[in-house]
């Protein structure tokens, strides 16, 4: 790999999840399309990550939280196929939620 | 039995996760020298729990497209139907491919050539 390559998932790691949630074995991911499916997994991270650090910049704040990744997950998942808005609303909600508990916890 | 092959599943699992979130950690970092900013450990937590969400969302699709087209192997051009809704990410997706093609082309260059050559010999005889 290039030093100055992106840092990517690694398409193994991308492969074996993949795996996990095909219903059929037979199906396989592999050569430039695998490359391909990384690239889109590592754009959704980077991407979810610059908007809510932008968000934190925008409300004056040096550090990120979950608050900012909240308000922007709805809208950087309706870029990513979230189909409708309020699955996008749900989903975050449940997420944050979730790691809410597990930190009060 | 079961639960020993369940729990082997879990760990697996775990393992996958576990993986995603080191990268997930690298690639915080490359943005918080970027954008100058810190990033809560919980950012990444819930940014890991939704890729693996996504990564089911994607994986269901492009079982589908393979299989809609009667075919068991993922293409191209199934994941370029997975971003069709994206523009700017078709579009990124698409200059990847030709860079993939081009290699190819470039690596098999000089096969085409020692053709190329062969066939001028024949000309020549």
């Amino acid at each position: 790999m290039e030093p100055n390559a992106p840092v990517s998932f690694k398409t193994k790691t991308v492969n074996e999840s993949f795996k996990q949630h095909f219903k059929d074995e037979k199906v396989t991911l592999k050569g430039n399309s695998l490359v391909l499916v990384s690239e889109l997994l590592r754009l959704f991270t980077k991407e979810a990550l610059t908007r809510a650090a932008h968000q934190a910049k925008n409300e004056g704040d040096e550090r990120v939280t979950i608050d900012h990744l909240e308000k922007i997950l709805p809208q950087h998942g309706a870029c990513f196929g979230w189909s409708t808005l309020a699955m996008c609303e749900n989903l975050a909600a449940a997420f944050v939620g979730h790691v809410r508990l597990r930190v009060t916890r | 039995m079961t639960t020993n092959a369940e729990y082997d599943q879990l760990e697996r699992e775990q393992q996958l996760k576990a993986a995603m979130y080191f990268s997930i950690k690298q690639i915080s970092r490359e943005v918080q020298d970027e954008m100058e900013v810190s990033i809560s450990p919980q950012v990444l937590a819930t940014l890991s729990e939704s890729l693996s969400q996504q990564v089911q969302c994607y994986a269901v699709d492009l079982e589908n497209f393979a299989k809609h087209a009667r075919r068991t192997n993922i293409s191209v051009d199934d994941v370029r139907l997975l971003a069709r809704r994206n523009p700017a990410l078709l579009q990124h997706l698409n200059s990847m491919i030709e860079d993939q093609t081009a290699q190819k082309e470039t690596s098999k260059k000089p096969r085409a050539k020692g053709k190329a050559a062969s066939k001028n010999n024949d000309e020549n005889d």
